[in-house]
């Protein structure tokens, strides 16, 4: 997880060097809800909320917005059978979008653009448990309003579907055991595109900048993905999150 | 102020409307009555069960003759008997029914035969009062040779702490392993216990994975390769003692050390277990666990059904009665 971290934020100071524009370092905090169905291992849906935590890095402008962010998710989940046990839930998702503008109408200016998702799934209890991993490139399309330029106000909505994922799924038996030296043998590495990885990617926000340059955004987000081959599964999450923006160029 | 205003008319909107529809999206549980419960566990035992060829079970025969005994009315305590009796068809000691109350198993495989084992004798009159525990391992040195008592597979070896107790036994003329009444645990242990008594590289063993609903979905066969270990290889005589409560784990392991020339397998069969287990979900929340591998030693022998000695050994009654273990003498006098 350190390396997958390392990794990511060094993208993000690279980017942050060629961008020229409004650069802004974001920490955020939120609540998320989120629902699974892995049906392999339960006929049963099982949902739970908790606290979302992340960081990213922005860069706005006129004509381009660049965004990466990495949220954690922890949450005990349950079923709603009455002997239902704690499910215990970990996930960690990171994207990288970047937009370039359209056109602008009635004081809207409409993006389009390409998004990087990495999204990790982990859930367990003292009986069973399952993930799910999925890299994903996606269409996005954003729209920003804002009354006038001294409005403090800029509201924001983004929409995005993936359109080609490569996903790894443990395979139809066990995940313990199947080891022959330090390869597991039992993961199974898809490249996927709709319907059998299909995903849909919901933000709605509005951001406030202070005078000094910095910003605070709340954000609503909306998600669903499912990958069917092998073991189906099939998320919802949905939740808030504010983030403080930090401008640092 | 009017698209703040709207912004959070449609941020809770869109709140309220993918928290309702999970059950849209996602699908609604099936209904627990007790004849989905049955099907569920009769159809997914059915599609991931791997051992019914080997154990000449006719499922369909017997979800037949089960599916009679479901009524509507039922309660869980009627119910988890009904499909615990089902499951104990299978005479698997990987299968097992869970609810709050019980956990429904079949132990036939250990009841039916001869217990073989007493920690008080191994206690008292062989570890003695001053003997090492080296993390789960109880060891000693009788007359210079080793003695390790190893309960347990289940929890992770530290090697630091394998080295030491190797390190203490390795001036030893002999060893004996007594994994006696060893329900197992992981199987990674049982590849690292076992590469300390090897200096070459040995495919031991063979997997096949239930790889999907047919009955002769399998993936593999995959060899379980054990290299020698780094630190410090035992290759004088090594005695490994079973009984039928050595189940699982502590089946895999003799399994492995079988292929090894300096070791023998002493006492009983060991208990079997030989189907790796995975865990599932009722559409009521029981869980439910069965095989869904089928594993073979190296000369092709299922080990589902044990693996078999090559020195047969029972705890003599008389000798127990007088605080001695006949099997322990019998491979304290082997290696002597």
């Amino acid at each position: 997880m350190k390396t997958i971290l390392s990794v990511l934020l060094t993208i993000s100071i690279v980017y942050s060097g060629i961008a020229q524009q409004s650069e802004f370092l974001e920490f955020s905090l939120g609540w998320k809800n989120y629902q699974v169905r892995d049906e392999y291992q339960s006929p049963l849906r099982y949902r739970g909320s908790g606290v979302a935590g992340g960081m990213g890095f922005s860069v706005l402008s006129q004509d381009l917005l660049k965004h990466f962010d990495a949220d954690f998710f922890s949450a005990n989940l349950k079923n709603g059978q009455k002997t239902s046990s704690p499910y215990e839930m970990n996930g960690f998702q990171y994207q990288h979008s970047q937009v370039y503008h359209l056109y602008e109408q009635s004081g809207v200016n409409y993006f389009a653009g390409i998004a990087l998702k990495v999204n990790f799934g982990f859930r367990g209890s003292n009986s069973i448990g399952g993930f799910d991993t999925a890299f994903s490139l996606a269409l996005v399309g954003r729209a920003t309003y804002k009354e006038s330029p001294n409005n403090p106000w800029m509201h924001q909505a983004a929409l995005s579907i993936p359109f080609f994922a490569w996903a790894t799924r443990p395979m139809y038996t066990a995940p313990a055991y199947v080891k022959k030296g330090n390869r597991f043998k039992n993961i199974s590495h898809l490249f996927l595109t709709i319907p059998n990885y299909f995903g849909i990617d919901i933000q709605i926000g509005s951001t406030y900048f202070l005078n000094n340059g910095n910003a605070f955004r709340f954000d609503y987000r909306g998600q669903y993905y499912q990958i069917l081959p092998i073991r189906p599964i099939r998320v919802l999450t949905n939740g808030f999150k504010t983030t403080a923006l930090m401008k640092v160029n | 102020m009017k698209i703040a205003i709207k912004t959070t008319w449609i941020l809770g909107i869109s709140f309220l409307f993918f928290s309702s529809c999970g059950r849209l999206i996602l699908g609604a549980d099936p209904e627990p009555t007790p004849m989905i419960v049955f099907d569920d566990l009769a159809y997914n035992i059915e599609t991931r069960y791997s051992l019914f060829k080997d154990k000449g079970v006719d499922w369909q025969a017997i979800t037949t003759e089960y599916r009679e005994k479901i009524n509507p009315d039922m309660g869980d305590d009627s119910l988890f008997q009904v499909l615990n009796a089902m499951l104990g068809e299978l005479k698997d000691g990987h299968v097992n029914l869970s609810y709050i109350k019980d956990r429904g198993r079949n132990w036939s495989w250990k009841l039916d035969y001869p217990e073989n084992f007493n920690y008080s004798i191994v206690e008292r009159n062989y570890l003695g009062r001053n003997h090492r525990i080296t993390q789960s391992f109880e060891n000693t040195i009788i007359d210079s040779i080793g003695y390790i008592y190893y309960g347990s597979f289940s929890k992770t070896i530290k090697k630091k702490a394998l080295n030491a107790m190797m390190d203490y036994m390795k001036d030893t003329k002999g060893l004996i392993i007594d994994i006696r009444n060893n329900g197992g645990g992981k199987l990674n242990n049982c590849g690292l216990l076992a590469s300390y008594f090897t200096d070459t590289i040995n495919d031991c063993m063979e997997f096949l994975y239930k790889s999907g609903p047919g009955p002769d979905d399998f993936d593999g066969p995959f060899a379980y390769e054990i290299k020698p270990s780094d630190t410090l290889n035992y290759t004088k005589p090594v005695v490994v003692l079973m009984n039928r409560s050595s189940f699982s784990g502590a089946t895999f392991f003799p399994a492995m050390m079988s292929t090894f020339p300096n070791v023998t397998l002493m006492g009983d069969t060991s208990g079997g277990g030989g189907g790796i287990p995975f865990s599932f979900e009722l559409p009521n929340g029981w869980v439910y666990r069965c095989s869904v591998s089928i594993t073979t030693d190296c000369s092709g022998r299922n080990i589902e059904f044990g693996v078999l000695p090559d020195i047969k050994v029972d705890l003599d009654p008389k000798d127990e009665a007088k605080g001695i273990d006949t099997m322990i003498e019998r491979a304290l006098a082997e290696l002597r």
